[in-house]
């Protein structure tokens, strides 16, 4: 019987020593792949490319299947094949032991802050967190965590539901680890929408800087970089500034229908202008003034920040107002560049204005230590957009994740919205007036059944230099016990039920007089058959080559 | 022109002839008295024969005295004695004298750039802008080594450095071309150098104007903090400034800073132990006696020869205590960098070739280990750019001197094993090249190398297998496919392949020596090529730059032996048929 099985053609293919060596040589070669990945991509790049890709883990799989077969057909035992099979014995126990350390182990870290309990443990692996607020309901969102495929994957429209939330269906259309973010221009919905986006930069000697100005939003209308002060201002006329600037009685002017209002100052009572009431709403911190058309409705202005009246909660601005109001003063104390309407260009300082065409590539001297300004493009009637495409990582600390989403409503499956979500920062969605979506991809949570102090970070630095030396941490561990004090330290962990905590990093706090510690915090239910493994294969092969001579000669063709 | 001194030197010279003196002045000493003595200073050409150096010195100082000029000859203060005087570098108390060799060594590239001894540039340096209030441009060259960063400054690719004052003019220029580089290029090579080059020159400029040299001085802080130790390293300049010396006098300067120097000694005398180690030079002594204890192999016939034994226990003596002052030095195990695992495997395979030859009653094992160690001590001593020999403090994740001792030791020691075997099979390989091998030879050299290579694997293994447990340990995790770790379960697998190979039948006798010394070419690839090619990953802690040539070099050198050795196999095989 056992005789059959030792020569049954499958079983001496899988216990073949041919085999072995092809195994191990595709093994190598693998590993070395992994190696020149990993230092020109970075470590994740390299596990998800090399280490944890299905023809590494197959590769591996069958050394186990080769090691486990070329036991058997060496059975039953004899007495002179002890060191050999202790050998194989430890190689396959570390295998299985490294298989379930990858599939039960929990492998995170937990940041400790000073002062603040926690118990969540954040595990190397990306989920795409989903909070949805429904209307009214301020204090529970609903929440779910939904992994994520380990590879770049497109899903066949419409894809399977991740996520169902009241009368919505939330599913994925594309997911890509290692992801760069591209800026692309998309027209505006609206005609009535002006947009206006400018790329330019300025240079000076041994000096080069790149910016954006646009009305997109309210940060982008303005610039300042160093004492030079850039304004975006296309709904302002370039004659009516030309008039006014060197006025400097004038302190503000208001434009609309191609008519130039000069304005000397504001009162809160309100004054009437060729049938505009404007009148001050508060001059400190920043002036804001409303100005009331015929047709009464109001604007509400920030004359110094913005030409623009603000719209929607003082966030945005309202791109279709008919009128434009602005401060003077501010472009008077310092080298300013105003970007007119029909793409005309002011440029000055005190009383010395000049006025110009934009011409694109062509440089136009600014008046302050021989700097000239370039336009290198100009967008109108676009909104800038994110897209996210896959990208060869650089180094570890860079790495993204972006997943493109789809929202349908439950009734006819129509697509209700469609959004691209990363990881560098909290995607908000609006699904109807005030009930919304926040999401993220995030670092899996783990909950511990305790919770983890920081009570004092420890660091010594070798004398005379800013290198840490060691750090240590002083943690409180609230469980039902009650509170114990413990110390973490380098190469001395703290063992807290099934988990281990190790003394991992640290960073400096905002008021760099307080630390931050880093734990990680490990879980391998593999270990002890790893250690056994390698204890066999030590002692093994130590045995076997003390026996090998008495045994068997190398053999000679 | 002489780097370190450019300024003039007054002298004085006494002739023998006539009786009078003459003095001078000159910006390079040397040059100026050969003409004397040539007779080309036509001044002197009729009192020619002047009285010797040390009668100089003597004359000299009563020039100083008498006239207290700005210009002094430059060694009369600055001598070797404060190689002896403590210095807070790199986060421990070190004598001066190792720490001039090392700053030198920064910026230069060479630990003794000057004519001088390093200690004594480094001394004329630091007082430079002190004596002269003036700025002391390119006294020396910022060491460059990337053919980038000498494209960079305009350089010809053969030049070697650059001059501090023209990386100063650059400055702007350059870091903008270095943050551009980060953002496109994958030259991590190229932006390293660039940054480096930026801190040399920092170096080169604290160093001139006299922050370098650190100088201890009870802290004001405790009362009677002389006795408790406890010292406040101030540079020298402020040092001048603060005690108000008189700072056209360079022996003023440098007495005041012996003074306070020997004030630190007296309660703490530690750094006198690295001043000696520094002094001894032990590994320049084992080189030496390691190639005659190899002469004496080669040339006494007996097998165990007492001469040869002595001298090669000589050596092992020498390395051991080398390591022991390091020990004592550092107070750790002495293996934590590259320079401290290559001096393991060469004593490891002294030790082991040692234990073998007698053993196995074979001096070719003797020899080998011999080699072994003569290569590892070349590489210690001149391969500096490669192995920085200076004593850091570790990195705080290595600080176990338990795991560290056992886990280096063993997989440098297995490194040693598996040297003698790669040397045995080229041993075999150009015997077969230049003159073919006989059969009861190669089985003799079969069993040599399978000796080794059986030590070095279950070694190999251990090693790996304790790193495994010690980062388990100390971080939690057993395996990570860290690249150093990667490499070094290749290295295993490669001589696994090959031992079952030939198990199988598959390599024969003679082709087993072959597979050998491909094999070690992983094991170089773990040792060095892991830090000085893929350059990245958690044992960052271990990396240096200007191994990849060497690595290459080696490379090379093993493939042309191959070469050779098919080249006559195919010739063999013509001259059968």
């Amino acid at each position: 019987m056992w005789n059959k099985f030792c020569k049954d053609k499958t079983v001496k293919f899988m216990s073949s020593l041919k085999l072995a060596v092809f195994l191990l040589v595709v093994f190598v070669l693998l590993s070395i792949w992994g190696t020149i990945v990993e230092s020109m991509y970075g470590a994740s790049y390299a596990k998800w490319q090399v280490y944890l890709s299905p023809l590494f883990i197959l590769t591996e799989v069958l050394l186990f299947i080769n090691i486990l077969f070329a036991t058997l057909v060496r059975l039953p035992f004899k007495k002179a094949r002890f060191g050999f099979y202790m050998i194989h014995l430890g190689l396959m126990s570390i295998l299985v032991g490294a298989a379930i350390t990858a599939f039960f182990g929990i492998d995170g870290s937990i940041t400790l802050l000073p002062g603040k309990k926690t118990n969540a443990i954040s595990i190397n692996e990306p989920v795409l967190v989903v909070h949805y607020w429904p209307k009214n309901e301020t204090k529970h969102p609903q929440m779910a965590n939904v992994s994520l495929p380990k590879v770049v994957r497109e899903y066949k429209k419409p894809s399977k539901t991740f996520f169902s939330f009241a009368e919505y269906n939330l599913s994925l259309d594309r997911y890509i680890p290692f992801a760069k973010s591209n800026t692309i221009w998309q027209p505006v919905k609206d005609p009535k929408q002006k947009t206006v986006s400018m790329m330019m930069e300025i240079k000076g000697h041994g000096f080069q800087r790149m910016f954006e100005l646009s009305n997109l939003s309210y940060e982008e209308t303005e610039k300042h970089l160093g004492p030079l002060f850039f304004q975006m201002a296309p709904q302002l006329n370039q004659e009516c500034l030309k008039k006014y600037i060197t006025d400097k009685k004038i302190k503000y002017l208001i434009e609309t229908d191609n008519k130039c209002i000069p304005l000397s100052q504001l009162t809160t009572k309100g004054e009437s202008f060729e049938g505009l009431i404007v009148k001050s709403l508060q001059q400190k911190p920043i002036v804001k003034a409303s100005i009331v058309l015929k047709n009464s409705k109001e604007y509400v202005f920030y004359p110094s920040k913005a030409v623009y009246p603000v719209v929607g909660g003082e966030l945005g601005l309202d791109l279709q107002a008919p009128i434009a109001f602005v401060e003077l003063n501010r472009f008077r104390e310092r080298p300013s560049v105003l970007f007119l309407k029909d793409d005309s260009l002011a440029i000055g300082k005190h009383e010395k204005w000049s006025f110009h065409d934009i011409q694109i590539h062509k440089a136009q001297p600014l008046p302050w230590m021989n700097i000239n300004i370039v336009v290198n493009r100009i967008i109108k009637n676009k909104i800038r957009d994110t897209e996210w495409s896959f990208d060869l990582p650089r180094d570890d600390a860079k790495t993204h994740y972006a997943a493109k989403v789809t929202v349908r409503s439950k009734k006819d499956g129509k697509e209700v919205l469609t959004a691209w979500v990363d990881s560098t920062k909290v995607n908000t969605l609006m699904l109807s007036e005030q009930s919304y979506l926040h999401m993220k991809i995030a670092h899996r949570q783990h909950t511990l059944p305790y919770q983890l102090e920081l009570d004092r970070f420890k660091m010594d630095t070798n004398p005379g230099t800013m290198q840490a030396a060691s750090y240590e941490s002083f943690v409180k561990v609230y469980d039902a016990q009650g509170i114990q004090n413990e110390h973490v330290y380098m190469n001395n962990p703290l063992k807290k039920g099934k988990f281990t905590f190790y003394q991992s990093s640290y960073f400096s706090l905002n008021n760099k007089k307080e630390y931050a510690s880093v734990l990680s915090v490990n879980y391998d239910p593999g270990r002890w058959l790893k250690y056994l493994g390698s204890l066999f294969l030590v002692l093994g092969s130590i045995l076997h080559y003390l026996k090998r001579k008495k045994v068997s000669k190398p053999m000679e063709k | 022109m002489n780097p370190v001194r450019p300024w003039c030197n007054t002298y004085v010279l006494l002739s023998e002839k006539t009786g009078k003196f003459y003095t001078g002045a000159t910006s390079n000493f040397k040059n100026r008295i050969e003409k004397h003595e040539k007779g080309l200073v036509a001044s002197t050409r009729p009192r020619r024969r002047f009285n010797g150096m040390k009668k100089f010195f003597v004359l000299i100082v009563l020039v100083i005295g008498l006239f207290s000029s700005g210009f002094i000859y430059a060694d009369m203060s600055c001598s070797n004695e404060i190689g002896k005087l403590p210095i807070l570098s790199h986060g421990r108390v070190k004598p001066l004298s190792v720490h001039a060799k090392e700053t030198l060594k920064f910026i230069t590239g060479k630990s003794n750039p000057g004519k001088t001894t390093s200690i004594q540039t480094y001394c004329d340096l630091s007082v430079a802008e002190i004596i002269k209030k003036e700025k002391a441009h390119d006294l020396l060259g910022i060491k460059v080594s990337h053919v980038g960063a000498k494209r960079f400054f305009e350089l010809s690719d053969s030049a070697k450095s650059v001059a501090p004052s023209k990386v100063l003019e650059s400055r702007a220029s350059l870091e903008r071309y270095i943050y551009n580089l980060e953002n496109t290029s994958k030259d991590k090579a190229l932006i390293n150098d660039l940054k480096a080059i930026i801190q040399r020159t920092r170096a080169y400029y604290e160093l001139v104007r006299g922050l370098d040299w650190k100088i201890p001085i009870p802290s004001k802080q405790y009362e009677d903090s002389a006795k408790l130790g406890k010292y406040e390293w101030t540079p020298l300049l402020s040092f001048v400034l603060s005690y108000k010396l008189n700072k056209k006098s360079k022996t003023d300067i440098i007495q005041a800073a012996q003074k306070a120097g020997n004030g630190y000694t007296q309660t703490d005398d530690h750094h006198l132990t690295e001043w000696k180690y520094d002094h001894l030079k032990l590994f320049h002594w084992a080189i030496l006696v390691s190639l005659l204890s190899l002469i004496l192999a080669f040339v006494l016939k007996k097998t165990f020869h007492p001469l040869t034994m002595i001298s090669v226990c000589l050596v092992l003596a020498m390395e051991v205590a080398a390591s022991i002052f390091r020990v004592v030095i550092s107070g750790r195990a002495p293996i934590s960098n590259m320079f401290e695992t290559v001096m393991w495997v060469g004593i490891g395979a002294l030790i082991f070739a040692l234990i073998l030859s007698v053993l196995r009653k074979e001096k070719l094992f003797l020899i080998f280990g011999l080699i072994i160690n003569i290569i590892c001590l070349f590489m210690m001593t001149f391969a500096t750019g490669m192995l920085d020999s200076s004593i850091r403090p570790l990195a705080p994740v290595l600080r176990d001197n338990f795991w560290l001792a056992t886990h280096v030791t063993s997989i440098t020691v297995s490194y040693a094993a598996l040297a003698m075997s790669w040397l045995i099979a080229n041993y075999y390989l150009i015997k077969v090249v230049i003159r073919g091998v006989e059969k009861e030879e190669i089985v003799k050299l079969n069993k040599l190398t399978y000796d080794c290579l059986k030590i070095g694997v279950v070694l190999l293994a251990a090693g790996i297998i304790l790193g495994g447990i010690w980062a388990d340990y100390s971080w939690g995790r057993f395996w990570g496919w860290d690249p150093k770790e990667t490499w070094s379960l290749i290295a295993l697998l490669a001589y696994i392949t090959v031992i079952h190979g030939r198990y199988a039948g598959w390599i024969s006798q003679k082709s087993f020596m072959p597979f050998v010394g491909l094999a070690f070419n992983t094991i170089l690839m773990a040792w060095f090529g892991v830090n000085y090619i893929l350059a990245t990953g958690l044992h960052s802690y271990g990396f240096s730059s200007g191994g990849a040539a060497f690595l290459g070099g080696v490379v090379l050198a093993q493939a042309i032996i191959f070469l050779l050795y098919f080249l006559s196999k195919i010739k063999q095989g013509k001259d059968c048929k």
